[in-house]
């Protein structure tokens, strides 16, 4: 799951932001909010479904 | 220290000529604190003060020196770089306006308003008169300071997460992260345009109550009062205590003492607040960060060291949906928070950082794990108000070394009570 996620994170900063500018932490950065906010879930009510990344 | 100088002023005891001649002799230029002095305006405007053309306005007179992120009119502001490098087009700012007064110039912060130290790639860092050697905090890292150097009875600043608050903790002044939307916040260079809060640094409460009042447009001065007798304060059970430092800790005890022996009545009590909450503030951040800054980046990347990059390069790898979510859990959990803490006290006392202000060359490889780590832990007190959208107030605490803050924060709109606690505590 983790790993997924951060792959698909990863393909997406590659492809929109330059070179050397922090990729390998920015990845880290956005998969770690990206669970936490999908860890809230609960509260947004049974209409919510996950954030589907392709 | 305003309402004495505005009272000087009016008994002639003192000019404004003088006012502002004064602290331009003390400007010290290794203290980085400036990014631009306007001496010949800020001498013309006090003899204008002295010849009678009064504005009637709470600091009409009194030397001033805003973060160099508000544009003014004929100005757009630096943002962390050299004055005229980014291509702006703001309109002015109505919190200055409103504030008047004589601006002496503009005072240095982190590139873009982006960071917790005061360390700034383009113009070095910025000094810590209370501390040398030590970070100021950031990103109102030169209104900490210029502040805490005497050198302007007030200074407007930018809080998206901590900016406000964590420079006056660590340079022992008092900082107000206003209610959101409280002051106008047109004619700032956006950070998180749904996170950034325009609000005062001053010496004291009372002027930082003053400014406050100012910089909303009004024109009466706020009373504010050293009474807490009765007042319930918070003492978060959980979140906020959790790993301080020791210095921090026995400050903020002593801190609650004198709340307590002045009749405010400590309540332990729960908070929504946790680690999650600190990330909802960064995924918002980020996303709006990216739409803000990603163009430019992609055409100026030198204009965005690899310290600064990293935080915007995040936001290319969020979801839209990440971000709606973000933003729709900000009431729900605002909410929770009312209910569960502020139904039952006033407001709730925290320390406004976990440790006194770490120093400069500890903090100088952003890319080791362990120092990005300390950096970002130093917003771990202020951020969870700022998703809320409550008002908090940093005051100094009484130490034996470097400043430490003791951050008050209350429901919306509870300014005065806070003002009113943070000044039973001078």
């Amino acid at each position: 799951m983790s790993d997924d996620l951060e792959k698909a994170i990863a393909a997406v900063i590659a492809a929109r932001a330059p070179e050397g500018q922090g990729r390998e932490a920015a990845v880290a950065e956005a998969a770690r909010l990206a669970r936490d906010v999908e860890s809230y879930r609960h509260l947004l009510g049974p209409q919510h479904k996950p954030a589907v990344r392709r | 220290m305003i309402r004495a100088a505005a009272a000087a002023l009016a008994r002639g005891e003192t000019t404004a000529r003088r006012l502002v001649d004064e602290r331009l002799a003390r400007i010290d230029p290794a203290q980085n604190i400036f990014a631009e002095v306007f001496a010949d305006q800020a001498r013309t405007a006090a003899d204008r003060f002295d010849a009678g053309r009064r504005t009637g306005r709470l600091l009409d007179g009194l030397p001033l020196a805003h973060k160099d992120i508000f544009c003014l009119p004929g100005r757009q502001p630096g943002c962390g770089l050299q004055p005229g490098r980014l291509a702006l087009d703001l309109p002015p700012s109505r919190a200055a306006a409103n504030v008047g007064g004589i601006t002496l110039g503009m005072v240095n912060l982190a590139e873009y308003a982006l960071g917790t130290t005061g360390t700034n790639h383009f113009l070095g860092d910025v000094a810590n008169p209370r501390a040398p050697g030590h970070i100021t905090g950031a990103s109102s890292s030169g209104s900490g300071a210029v502040i805490a150097a005497g050198l302007a009875f007030g200074s407007l600043g930018t809080d998206s997460g901590g900016s406000i608050r964590l420079p006056a903790g660590f340079c022992g002044v008092v900082g107000l992260k206003p209610t959101a939307g409280a002051v106008p916040a047109e004619g700032i260079f956006p950070l998180s345009w749904s996170l950034d809060e325009v609000g005062p640094m001053a010496a004291t409460v009372d002027d930082c109550a003053i400014l406050f009042a100012a910089a909303k447009g009004e024109t009466a001065p706020p009373a504010i009062t050293p009474d807490v007798a009765g007042l319930r304060v918070g003492v978060p059970r959980s979140y906020y205590l959790d790993d301080l430092d020791s210095a921090v800790t026995d400050a903020y005890r002593g801190g609650l003492a004198r709340l307590e022996a002045a009749g405010a009545r400590l309540v332990d009590v729960a908070v929504v607040e946790e680690p999650r909450i600190r990330s909802l503030v960064r995924l918002i951040m980020r996303s709006e960060l990216s739409a803000v800054h990603r163009r430019r980046m992609a055409a100026n990347p030198e204009l965005y060291p690899l310290a600064v990059a990293k935080f915007f390069t995040a936001g290319e790898g969020l979801l839209a949906a990440d971000y709606i979510d973000a933003l729709r859990l900000r009431p729900i959990l605002t909410a929770q928070a009312l209910a569960t803490t502020y139904s039952q006290v006033d407001l709730l006392a925290t320390p406004t950082a976990p440790v006194t202000a770490p120093r400069y060359d500890a903090l100088t490889d952003a890319g080791d794990p362990a120092i990005w780590a300390a950096i970002t832990r130093l917003m771990h007190m202020t951020q969870p108000a700022t998703f809320f959208g409550f008002p908090a107030l940093s005051v100094p605490l009484a130490t034996g070394g470097p400043p430490i803050g003791l951050q008050l924060i209350g429901p919306p709109g509870a300014e005065t009570v806070l003002f009113r606690a943070g000044a039973a505590l001078a």
